[in-house]
């Protein structure tokens, strides 16, 4: 073990430009641990991969420069160069930059310099895909009918790869490497997967791997000198002049007598990996990833550990992980709340549409809040894609029932949550989805004062056009209750909760009460009546899906 | 405390490259950078390096002079003068750039129409980025190593040897090696510190002794010449010290010599040397090389087919100047056993023994 409170860090800091999803983006690392979480398209593998990229020059294992091709380019990038170039412009094909922040180490103090694009003075690799001006005159062609262009034309781009001393990179000498562990893509099949290999490479020392060739390369020559290997031979020698007039023998090929790691294929249990489970597979890569020796500057990155496993092989895993972090950093993209909940919150990284923001970013009330709540709650408002916040589960139920009743299914089908919070909760909430800029709406009961319990409370939130607010302005009508008897008036009160109230003032003293709340809001909730939504719920239905 | 840089001054033959690369292995867990200017040498020190260990040298980085200025010098902290990733490579340019500017006008001063820096100015813009970020470019080169070892350090002028000042002055540990009469080639041919060119760059290097920024050695036994050949090769610098010689062989025909034209034919059957040359003009036989290109060499015998400052030199004393002194002083101390030198003898004053071919009729 290293010393306790030594928590080493490899990667600092990520900058994307017109980059796939990331146009323009700064992501900040952390010592130890960092989980990203977001959606599925907010870009939570891109992070991933463009570390290993500027790390390794690979792109999901393969040469990026082979890979290079117009989706690589941000969307939005691509769209203002073809509308600049149908508007008779000349625009210039955008860049393409990745820049990896590194610590600073001794084995990294040759990459500094301040050839990055915040000019700071520090370790770091620099990949950029760019146009090529030796294509210059196949690019004059290219734009000669702009109207046609529809796509950057990556084919006259170049890749460069730099370090931030502006060095080109030799990558088997750089001393700072990543293991990426993504489940969804293993390619495990014997003694092919690149990354298996280089972990197992990696776990041995120079002398085991010598050892293990020249035992390998002894191997091939005793088989060549196998009887049957000659038996053939002297076959092949008979029979000489009827293929070739040339001397035609079996050897082994001796070119290949270093590949001992194309034959030597991990098993489970006596079981070759490539046939045990998906999961089994991901779950060892990890573990032989973390197990690496402690004063590598390795950065691990595993993508979506969750995936293929089972619930107690995850949990096993997940308390590998959190224990193994101490000494080293691992970067961890999620979808899962229970991943987060036992990997723990502190360290979260928001991912969504150009933005990251941490945890840790928030005001520390905010913070403690968070810390407190049950993991699965906070990630619901992370992984929504809108959310309806509510205050009680009186309110949820009719929230449910009227949108179900406006746009013809449940919310969660579109993606929708309805969250119940209490009280200042809700603030806390919306603290989150600030930097997420997520869809919200808050229903809230006025309290009998809409301007003082409602408006002035929320008046901060209400400049972000994606946070909307609904209350009632009928301060004599201070709750749901209430609100739903003056809506539906008494005699549709008394169909649907199966009673005969003779007088509003009757209904609402028995629905008011804090025992029946929760009957009478199931009793609306299922309902075959007609309903009129109190005013408020209908905007608030209506606003998140906006 | 008293500075633990080295400036070795060393005499032609004198073991000045073994010096170096023993301060380069002695200390393994050191990070060591090894800069010389020319290729060849630095093929040499490759070489001889790989020899020494019988593989290669983990701690030892090794490269030219402008490698080094470019690659830790200027790209690195390039931004603080142009935008990141700008200057691609060094345009080598033999005499002075094309450019009728001030180097306060930085896009035509220090670069040519690609970008491209022009060898003259290298270094020059090295010690400028370092102090337009505050030294970043000597701390960056502090951080990946631990000792730098400059050989053949007289080769370095112009800014240069302000660069040199910030490395003397940093915590790398700085050795430099080097013998100012050999001063051949120049890496640049800048106004800056002129004073200093070729034997006089002793001084720039005792002024820096003196401060204590370094200490001065010399290493003043040559294992290649006889003392016949030292003798002769110490007199083009009468102001350096003298150099005793290790090499106590005995032959025939040790010493310098005058060769007649006429005896030419027969010293060279006699002895086969090595004949040198100013440059191709000159009537030297085949296999005959230029005295610049010679540095480094060793050679039983020598041939020398003199100019006509070298004639004046040797017959009346008229002192060589820069060049000329180094090259001659290169092709006199190449030899183990003799220097013949091809002169028209009845007219020298000189004191040089003139070969005869009674001499070799003896043998």
């Amino acid at each position: 073990m290293s010393s306790k409170s030594h928590q080493p860090i490899v990667v600092t800091k990520l900058i994307m430009k017109n980059f796939r999803r990331f146009r323009d983006t700064v992501i900040e690392f952390t010592s130890g641990l960092n989980i990203i979480v977001g959606d599925n398209d907010a870009g939570k593998s891109t992070v991933l991969e463009a570390i290993n990229l500027a790390l390794t020059g690979r792109w999901q294992g393969k040469q990026f420069a082979a890979e290079f091709c117009s989706h690589f380019i941000n969307n939005e990038a691509t769209a203002e160069y073809v509308s600049g170039l149908a508007a008779g412009k000349r625009p210039e094909p955008p860049p393409v930059i990745v820049e990896l922040f590194l610590a600073e180490t001794p084995a990294t103090a040759m990459l500094k310099g301040t050839n990055n694009s915040l000019t700071e003075d520090v370790p770091g690799l620099r990949l950029t895909a760019t146009f090529d001006p030796d294509f210059a005159d196949e690019y004059a062609e290219f734009i000669r009918q702009p109207a046609a262009v529809k796509a950057v034309p990556t084919e006259y781009y170049r890749i460069d790869w730099y370090d931030f001393a502006y060095r080109s990179v030799n990558p088997r000498a750089l001393k700072v490497t990543a293991s990426l562990i993504d489940a969804s893509r293993i390619r495990l099949q014997s003694g092919a997967d690149y990354y298996l290999q280089r972990i197992i490479r990696d776990n041995l020392d120079a002398r085991q791997r010598a050892q293990l060739a020249r035992s390998y390369r002894s191997m091939l020559e005793r088989f060549a000198e196998d009887p049957a290997i000659r038996t053939i031979n002297s076959a092949l020698d008979a029979s000489k002049d009827e293929i070739t007039t040339k001397e035609l023998t079996l050897e082994t090929d001796s070119s290949q007598s270093n590949q001992w790691d194309t034959v030597l294929a991990p098993h489970l249990d006596r079981l070759p990996l490539h046939q045990s489970g998906r999961g089994e597979q991901n779950s060892l890569k990890i573990l032989l990833a973390l197990s690496r020796k402690a004063e590598d500057a390795h950065v691990i990155l595993i993508e979506e550990p969750e995936n293929h496993l089972s619930f107690s092989s995850l949990n096993q895993l997940l308390e590998r992980i959190s224990s193994k972090c101490a000494d080293r950093q691992v970067i961890v993209s999620t979808h899962s709340s229970y991943v987060l909940n036992k990997l723990g919150l502190e360290r979260l990284m928001l991912l969504s549409a150009n933005t990251v923001t941490r945890t840790t970013d928030l005001p520390v009330a905010t913070q403690t809040y968070f810390r407190k709540l049950s993991g699965y709650d906070t990630l619901r408002l992370v992984l929504a894609k809108a959310v309806i916040l509510v205050e009680g589960p009186s309110d949820e139920l009719i929230v449910q029932r009227a949108y179900y009743d406006r746009h013809g299914k449940r919310p969660i089908e579109d993606g929708v949550d309805v969250i119940n919070v209490r009280g200042l909760a809700a603030m806390r909430f919306l603290d989150l989805a600030v930097p997420l800029q997520r869809r919200t709406a808050v229903v809230a009961d006025n309290d009998g004062d809409y301007v003082k319990k409602v408006d002035k409370k929320y008046a901060s939130y209400l400049r972000y056009p994606f946070i909307s607010v609904h209350r009632s302005e009928d301060n004599g009508s201070p709750t749901l209750e209430p609100q739903m008897l003056a809506a539906n008036g008494l005699e549709v009160v008394n169909r649907v909760l199966n009673k005969s109230f003779s007088s509003k003032e009757e209904a609402i003293s028995y629905m008011t009460n804090d025992s029946h709340k929760t009957d009478i809001a199931l009793a609306f909730h299922d309902t075959r009546e007609t309903l009129i939504m109190p005013r408020y719920i209908q905007e608030a239905v209506d606003a998140i899906v906006q | 405390m008293r500075s633990s840089n080295r400036v070795v001054i060393a005499a032609a033959g004198s073991g000045k490259t073994e010096y170096l690369l023993n301060a380069a292995i002695s200390e393994p867990h050191k990070r060591v950078l090894i800069v010389t200017y020319t290729n060849e040498n630095l093929r040499e020190i490759n070489s001889r390096l790989w020899a020494k260990l019988g593989g290669p040298a983990p701690n030892v980085t090794t490269m030219t002079w402008f490698e080094f200025m470019l690659r830790d010098g200027v790209k690195p902290y390039q931004s603080y003068k142009t935008t990141i990733g700008r200057i691609r490579s060094i345009n080598f340019i033999k005499s002075k750039a094309p450019r009728f500017t001030e180097r306060s006008d930085f896009e035509r001063y220090y670069l040519d129409r690609s970008d491209n820096i022009y060898s003259d100015a290298v270094s020059d813009l090295a010690c400028v980025l370092n102090e337009l970020s505050k030294g970043k470019v000597i701390g960056r080169i502090e951080a990946i190593y631990d000792k730098i070892l400059i050989d053949e350090f007289q080769d370095l002028a112009g800014y240069d040897l302000d660069f040199l000042d910030l490395l003397l002055a940093s915590r790398v540990e700085v050795v430099m090696v080097g013998d100012p009469r050999q001063t051949v080639y120049l890496t640049n041919r800048s106004n800056r510190h002129k004073q200093f060119r070729g034997a006089r760059l002793v001084n720039w290097v005792g002024v820096r002794a003196d401060k204590g920024v370094c200490t001065s050695i010399t290493l003043s036994v040559s294992y290649r010449c006889n003392q016949a050949i030292c003798d002769f090769a110490d007199s083009i610098y009468p102001s350096m010290p003298a150099t005793a010689s290790a090499n106590h062989e005995q032959v025939p025909h040790m010493g310098v010599f005058l060769v007649n034209p006429a005896d030419v034919d027969r010293y060279r059957r006699i002895y086969s040397p090595q004949e040198l040359r100013w440059d191709r003009r000159s009537p030297a036989g085949p296999g005959a090389r230029n005295f610049g290109e010679v540095k480094g060499l060793s050679f039983s015998r020598v041939l020398i087919y003199p100019t006509k400052t070298i004639v004046d030199y040797i017959e009346k004393g008229i002192p060589l100047k820069d060049v000329t002194a180094a090259k001659f002083y290169v092709a006199v101390t190449r030899a183990r056993h003799s220097v013949g030198i091809v002169m028209k003898t009845r007219s020298t004053n000189s004191t040089l023994e003139v070969w005869t071919s009674a001499d070799a009729d003896a043998i």
